[in-house]
């Protein structure tokens, strides 16, 4: 187990190096006349001292590599820039718009959850049946549609034609809790059916590989019904190895939250960074990537993770 | 509800006293395959019994269908691809085979219990042993998580598992093969069943474990007067242990004897060549092996007549044309073979 | 099961790759439809300049937004333009940009897997560090962060895919070389001093194809998605173009003025998407036993 931990730590620092430079070039892609156009709007440009000192600011007329350093540091150290656009602190933008976006992804999982596993299972069981068959293509379908095509035909169906659900807006949970919920409703099922797809597909396979095995037919033999054999022996070794594709799916939940954000005009984070981008606000560019890819690399992380906790054959030698 | 210790259906009789009396009784038994190649007769009409108190073997090559007999008794072949298409399966008069499956589940791990062959993974790697040694306890008699978790530390203790009740919270991977088999055998022991059926117990073990393991089984029939049907190609493991012997080819029985007549007196052509193919500690070191002739037969193209005609020594016209049947040659063995054998 | 014995039947894998996929294809149901449904729509995106009943870029401004009529099969959209037209227009950007992402994410991705696999040892762990850090992150955001940087349009989408796009490919021609690279006869090839190019010209890739191909349709499908997706947050394709993202974009933001709008759009993409689905999961699932090379 230490082991296992250890190499997995081991890789995640190599890839947060590798990571931290993609991003700074990414951001530093962007074309510094561009940069000067959208600070046009809150900085006197046509006085040359004025404009200086902003390049001095933000480093722009040092060496690319102390450019790097430079950011770095202050980025460790939780200065994330000022953003462009609002002039704001950006990691106090970041904090504002995170719990937002958090409650999505939460409503997101337990959607996915209540419906991948579920069907996955009885996808599994009644394999090669009609039902079957229609779940799976039902998973095939909900990976090709895209999300925000989903999202509109939802929103039409569900909060114009028939007015049940709000079509866009949030509402603090603080503030009203139920009117909170509703308004996430609708946005995190969209955001949650496309990993469920994901999911039943890997329920599946793992279970029909574990019903399978020859501890399923002792487990027969020892007088067990069906029922029992399923949910006390077959369940968890099934569904051990599926945390892994929580990682994987994660990412793409990510990039839908951008859509589903800016559809259902929910004040999150995936909404801020598409609003950065139309403004070349880079600060805040940066700092998106780099939350988002060090996100990914720690769930992914900590799945690995779970999944040695969960299996006895990795937990203990 | 406490453990219950008594087991039988008929609670009045000891098992002591029904020793001899017929347990099993597999009458004409056949089993279908349905693979892509076609349709495969795995087992072709099998009958033999096993009764109170004695050690019967099935003995064959791979491919003749005794490991599917084994497993078809309890019925644990997954319908599809396999079917049993004929037959009688009586257990104390019932026929498994007709058993709601309710009925059968009752039967499992409780009157018959099943050891298997591969000790690597016939044990669930996520649950610790003791809760798989204890758990045909909870099922059968109801056992509270506790009560099943001493008896599971005692069934360990004596299949010879040192420290019970540590290595009872160990899970399988941490066990070595010839434990995790003897840990399969208490298993089967909870419930005291009537019979144990042991499908190649010892072929994944090392010789001195396997004795460990097959002593552990007889000790089982003797001490509870229970049956053990072993399933096996190890001759040897035949020789030492076993009462009766019934030996398979091609899904069929072609020899069935108590076990001394089959070692001093073979009578089917079959049974001497795997008789001689047994290597002896008084052959000379560079003695050739004898073999029998050719490869065992491909279940979905049986050669008309006997299956062993192609490679029998002493095949004659009709073993081409006429499959023989089983004939006794006294009352204690019968052979299917038309040719006069002695070996 | 391991205790039944039925007698295997080994059978070495004989005829070219191309006779095995056809004979693939035409068996399983799955992959059939999907051929037919891209097909079908790559037909219609090359005819489109035949076959549509406008000019995309016409306006009519005295039949802006209006619904489906006898001339407008599908409506038209806030110009006036019609979105039959469109959306047969939107067909050839979305197919093309579709294969060009995925073309050239596959000669950056293909080499790499190939080094990493056939080398191993550092290299492959260094090569795998790297994918492993392009993978985290989401095609989508990767692009979207690639538009500001280089700006908007199609061009840039398809070179942003393609950097980062590379590291499915990569992945699975690697794994795809490990498990070839231990078949015997290549170790044959090995010990009787083939060298190491030959053998993966002529032995490894090869091999390898099956999952190529199936990870070319699958990698169709995402770029297609990923491009409408970049095209309906307005980074994408640049009016007048028209694209189908774009098209579901004006059918938003008209949503309760002519909801049918965004019907067409969205079928089409998932309809595609659908169909490059259905092929690689079907060549897959007809492929999965042959990549072993073994009949059982």
């Amino acid at each position: 187990m230490a082991r296992y931990i250890s190499i997995r730590l081991l890789h995640a620092t190599m890839i947060v190096m590798i990571l931290a430079v993609l991003v700074f070039v990414i951001a530093r892609l962007i074309p510094g006349d561009s940069i000067l156009a959208a600070m046009a709007g809150s900085v006197d440009m046509s006085n040359p001292a004025v404009v200086e000192k902003v390049r001095a600011e933000y480093g722009l007329n040092d060496p690319i590599y102390i450019q790097f350093l430079q950011w770095l540091s202050k980025f460790v150290r939780g200065d994330w820039g000022v953003s462009i656009g609002t002039g704001e602190q950006v990691r106090d933008m970041f904090l504002r718009r995170l719990p937002v976006t958090l409650e999505l992804f939460l409503f997101a999982t337990i959607w996915s959850v209540a419906i991948g596993v579920p069907a996955g299972l009885i996808s599994a069981l009644r394999r090669q049946s009609k039902l079957d068959f229609v779940l799976m293509t039902g998973t095939i379908l909900g990976v090709s549609i895209p999300s925000f095509w989903e999202a509109i035909v939802l929103i039409y169906l569900l909060a114009i034609a028939l007015p049940i659900f709000p079509p866009s807006g949030y509402v603090p949970f603080l503030e009203n809790p139920q009117q909170n919920i509703v308004a996430m409703i609708l946005p995190s099922f969209v955001l949650g059916t496309h990993s469920a797809g994901l999911l039943a597909r890997y329920v599946r396979s793992s279970v029909i590989e574990v019903i399978g095995q020859d501890f399923i037919r002792t487990a027969r033999a020892k007088g067990l019904s069906e029922r029992s054999v399923v949910l006390l022996h077959a369940l968890k070794p099934a569904l051990i190895p599926v945390v892994t594709v929580f990682g994987l799916s994660w990412g793409s939940m990510l990039a839908g939250a951008f859509f589903i954000e800016i559809i259902f005009a929910i004040p999150g984070l995936g909404r801020m960074s598409v609003d950065a981008i139309f403004q070349k606000d880079f600060p805040v560019i940066q700092a998106t990537l780099i939350a988002v890819s060090l996100n990914i690399l720690l769930v992914n992380l900590a799945v690995d993770l779970l999944y040695g906790i969960l299996d006895p054959r990795v937990r203990i030698g | 509800m406490s453990v219950s210790e008594t087991a039988s259906m008929s609670e009045t009789d000891r098992p002591e006293d029904r020793v001899g009396e017929v347990l099993l009784d597999v009458r004409d038994l056949k089993i279908t395959f349905s693979t892509r190649h076609g349709e495969i007769n795995a087992v072709n009409g099998v009958s033999f019994d096993v009764r109170r108190g004695e050690i019967v073997a099935i003995v064959g090559e791979s491919g003749c269908g005794k490991s599917a007999t084994a497993l078809s008794l309890l019925r644990l072949i997954p319908d599809p691809p396999g079917r049993i298409t004929g037959g009688e399966i009586l257990f104390e008069g019932n026929d498994l085979r007709r058993m709601s499956t309710k009925d059968i589940e009752r039967v499992r791990g409780n009157r018959i219990a099943m050891v298997f062959q591969e000790p690597m993974t016939s044990l669930n790697p996520v649950h610790t042993i003791g809760r798989q040694v204890g758990e045909p306890l909870r099922v059968h008699r109801g056992a509270s998580v506790e009560e099943a978790f001493h008896k599971a530390a005692e069934l360990l203790g004596f299949v010879n598992i040192s420290e019970p009740e540590v290595r009872m919270r160990n899970y399988p991977h941490q066990f070595s093969g010839g434990m995790r088999q003897r840990v399969t055998i208490a298993m089967g022991m909870g419930c005291k069943p009537d019979l144990i059926i042991a499908d190649e117990p010892t072929t994944a073990l090392d010789v001195t474990i396997q004795a460990q393991v097959l002593e552990l089984l007889r000790q089982q029939v003797d001490d509870n007067h229970s049956a053990l049907l072993i399933i096996t190609h190890n001759l040897g493991v035949v020789a030492q242990y076993a009462d009766r012997v019934n030996v398979m080819y091609a899904g069929r029985i072609v020899e069935s004897a108590q076990a001394y007549e089959l070692y001093s007196d073979p009578r089917h052509p079959y049974t001497v060549g795997l008789l001689q193919s047994v290597p002896r500690l008084d052959q000379p070191p560079t003695a050739r092996l004898a073999e029998i002739d050719g490869l065992p037969p491909d279940p979905s193209n049986l050669p008309v007549g006997c299956a062993f005609h192609p490679r029998c020594p002493r095949a004659i016209d009709r073993c081409r044309v006429q499959m023989p049947t089983l004939e006794a040659v006294s009352p204690t063995h019968k052979r299917a073979c038309w040719v006069d054998d002695h070996g | 099961m391991a205790t039944i014995e039925i007698v295997s039947r080994q059978r070495i894998p004989s005829g070219s790759t191309i006779t095995l996929l056809a004979s693939s294809v035409r068996r399983n149901r799955l992959a059939s439809v999907g051929l037919v449904i891209i097909v079908s729509l790559s037909l219609l995106a090359l005819l489109a300049p035949l076959i549509s009943p406008f000019d995309p870029y016409d306006q009519d401004l005295y039949a802006v937004l209006s619904g489906p009529t006898w001339q407008h099969w599908l409506g038209t959209d806030n110009l006036g333009r019609d979105l039959l037209a469109r959306l047969l227009y939107g067909a050839r950007v979305s197919l093309m940009t579709g294969l060009l992402c995925t073309l050239f994410a596959a000669m950056i991705g293909i080499p790499i897997g190939l080094i990493a696999g056939y080398i191993g040892g550092v290299m492959d762990s260094v090569l795998m560090r790297i994918t492993d850090a392009f993978l985290c992150f989401p095609p989508l955001i990767f692009i979207l962060a690639m538009s500001a940087a280089l700006g908007p349009g199609l061009k840039n989408v398809i070179l942003s895919f393609a950097v980062f796009g590379w590291t499915g490919f990569a992945r699975i021609v690697r794994g795809q070389v490990l498990l070839v690279r231990e078949l015997p006869f290549i170790e044959a090839a090995r010990a009787t001093g083939v060298p190491k190019f030959r053998i993966m010209w002529r032995h490894v890739i090869p091999n390898t194809l099956a999952p190529i191909i199936v990870a070319v349709s699958i990698t169709v499908g995402v770029a297609i998605l990923v491009e409408s997706g970049v095209s309906f947050l307005g980074l994408g394709v640049q009016p007048p173009t028209a694209s189908w993202g774009k098209e579901l974009r004006v059918g938003f933001t008209y949503l309760e003025v002519v909801p049918l709008f965004s019907l067409a759009p969205g079928v089409m993409i998932s309809l595609t998407v659908l169909g490059f689905n259905f092929f690689g999961d079907g060549l897959r699932d007809a492929l999965d036993p042959r990549l072993k090379g073994f009949d059982r």
